[in-house]
């Protein structure tokens, strides 16, 4: 994701861009600074600067990329995203790298695990999470082509899969939830938020392997979310499972539930979340182990899904 | 209108609006009120008729809480009319206590949660030095506010990058929202400080118009030296009114009754 990022980033470039880091991007960056060395800007390690700087060239009409690890270039500059980005409607990407538990064993300092839930809550920010390297790479073509004001733009880091046919590719639009597999049988929906679009889909390959159809959504915009698709597929389906690699405060889990409230021909009883519990993790892992460790691997979500279906056949 | 006459309509407007609206902050509007005034009136390319002018000096009030002194100002010189002013603070008005760029003709930003304004200068400061642009920022900052350690950030990132095109200028009235700055945070040696940061520094008296002005104009003609410039401007707390000078209670104080009336009294006799 990471990479296809940048790939668009530099594919898309206009004059107006300007890519400004908090000294963090090595080996990255370097091509964009090299390409557009006054396009590119690292302001030392100083994130409410880094905001308040993308704030200032924003109000002089510049298209900013703030560039950072999750956290940092976020909750260290909550208060600069708030007023002078978000309030000022500018012009500013937040990019931040590592969503999630994507740096696992960096410990919890690098756990970008309530981002969404505090992002979120800021009037005027459109919240994104691409689910794959192709998502990543036409939101940020998207992102560069038109103006969304205000932006938070979630990645994971470098390797994730690509999970889109290429003929889909083009049917990626921010604003709408993407229907990345639809089995026309399904009573079962998944609805995922950012780089656990990989696991939904292997959890939806395995209930194939048992008969079982399942639909996939990506949402990869979370903010402003696709209220009609979700109450299309809860119209639709018996089971809408949630995956996000997120706190069960304030993210996926938390927006889809948010849009039905006061809708009384909605069922919630037959929503379930996959989610990270709102703690800081005591154990050391890499991203897999943690996935596992909580609940939110492959392997346990499947034996939850069992469950609840069992249960309720 | 002199920038005497429009410091004193400055404070006069404060104290009126902070009466109106029982709002604090008059001590720290009027030890601004001169600085704004020589600003406004003989610093500045401001365009009333057409506020967003691309070529327009950008004005920055850090110290939020102080947003009647830019409202005035900004009445004062025609953005708005003067009338506008007793809207301040009223329910359903647009002239919130800090200072707030919404729907208000001339301010180029909302402040009020304080250490913001020097970045956002940096980042525009940093825009027009790219673009070629010749218009200046200055940015205007309380002393208390020194502490926020996001102004450190930006100083340091000032200087590297060479923004002589940027000028903060301090209000160093010494007193802060519970105290004395020097009993709170001491930010002496204050000058040595931003010079050892980079800064073309000047330390001058924050209410003498024509050292303000002469400041200024050396800062535009020093600008082969490639440093951003700070101004210490040594002011007084409450400036103009006898009874509000250097104390703290007037950070939040709001005057009524009889301190109302002696205070535009007193500046009105002393314009007079």
């Amino acid at each position: 994701m990471r990479n296809s990022f940048v790939n668009a980033l530099e594919e898309f470039n206009t004059p107006n861009t300007m890519l400004v880091t908090g000294d963090l991007g090595f080996g990255v960056l370097n091509g964009y600074r090299k390409k557009f060395p006054k396009q590119f800007l690292n302001v030392g390690v100083a994130e409410q600067n880094l905001t308040g700087i993308a704030a200032g060239l924003a109000l002089e009409g510049k298209k900013v990329i703030s560039y950072s690890i999750a956290n940092f270039n976020t909750l260290r500059a909550i208060e600069q995203i708030r007023n002078d980005i978000a309030y000022h409607d500018l012009n500013v990407i937040i990019v931040a790298v590592g969503g999630g538990l994507a740096y696992g064993q960096l410990g919890v300092t690098h756990h970008a695990t309530e981002d969404v839930a505090i992002l979120r809550a800021i009037p005027n920010m459109t919240i994104l999470a691409p689910g794959d390297k192709n998502e990543a790479y036409h939101i940020m073509k998207s992102l560069l082509l038109e103006d969304y004001g205000p932006v938070y733009l979630r990645i994971g880091r470098a390797g994730e899969a690509s999970l889109y046919k290429a003929d889909e590719i083009n049917g990626i639009r921010i604003g709408k939830i993407h229907p990345l597999i639809c089995d026309n049988n399904a009573k079962i929906a998944f609805l995922s938020m950012g780089g656990m679009l990989e696991i939904a889909k292997k959890t939806h390959l395995t209930l194939k392997e048992k008969n079982i159809d399942s639909s996939v959504y990506s949402v990869h915009t979370v903010k402003p979310i696709d209220k009609n698709k979700i109450i299309e597929i809860f119209n639709k389906y018996d089971y809408i499972f949630s995956f996000e690699e997120h706190s069960i405060i304030g993210g996926l889990s938390s927006s889809i539930a948010e849009t039905l409230i006061g809708n009384t021909a909605m069922d919630i009883g037959k929503f379930n979340s996959f989610a990270l519990p709102s703690e800081f993790t005591s154990v050391v892992g890499d991203q897999n182990y943690l996935r596992n460790y909580y609940g939110i691997s492959a392997e346990k979500i499947l034996q939850r899904i069992e469950k609840i279906i069992n249960i309720n056949r | 209108m002199t920038t005497k006459d429009l410091a004193n309509r400055i404070k006069i407007h404060a104290v009126n609006m902070t009466h109106t609206g029982k709002s604090s902050h008059v001590g720290g509007v009027l030890s601004i009120a001169d600085i704004l005034a020589v600003l406004y009136n003989d610093i500045l390319n401001v365009y009333p008729e057409n506020p967003k002018h691309p070529d327009r000096d950008r004005f920055i009030l850090s110290k939020g809480h102080a947003g009647a002194g830019v409202y005035a100002v900004l009445a004062e010189k025609g953005f708005f009319p003067v009338e506008m002013l007793k809207q301040h603070y009223q329910n359903g008005s647009l002239l919130s206590g800090h200072v707030s760029h919404k729907g208000i003709p001339g301010v180029e930003l909302s402040t009020g949660s304080l250490g913001h304004g020097l970045p956002i200068g940096c980042g525009m400061a940093y825009a027009a030095k790219l673009d070629k642009k010749p218009h200046n920022i200055f940015v205007l900052m309380s002393d208390g506010e020194c502490d926020e350690g996001s102004n450190w950030e930006a100083i340091m990132f000032a200087a590297h990058h060479n923004l002589n095109n940027l000028v903060a200028i301090i209000d160093y009235n010494k007193i802060q929202s519970l105290d004395k700055v020097e009993n709170t945070l001491k930010l002496e040696p204050f000058a040595q400080k931003w010079e050892a940061f980079g800064w073309e520094t000047y330390s001058i008296d924050g209410h003498n118009h024509q050292e303000l002005k002469k400041t200024f104009d050396k800062i535009q003609s020093n600008k082969k030296e490639k440093k951003p410039s700070v101004i210490i401007a040594n002011t007084i707390k409450g400036k103009g009114v006898s009874f509000m000078e250097n104390k703290v209670l007037w950070h939040y104080r709001s005057p009524q009754n009889e301190e109302f009336e002696n205070a535009i009294k007193e500046l009105k006799d002393n314009y007079a």
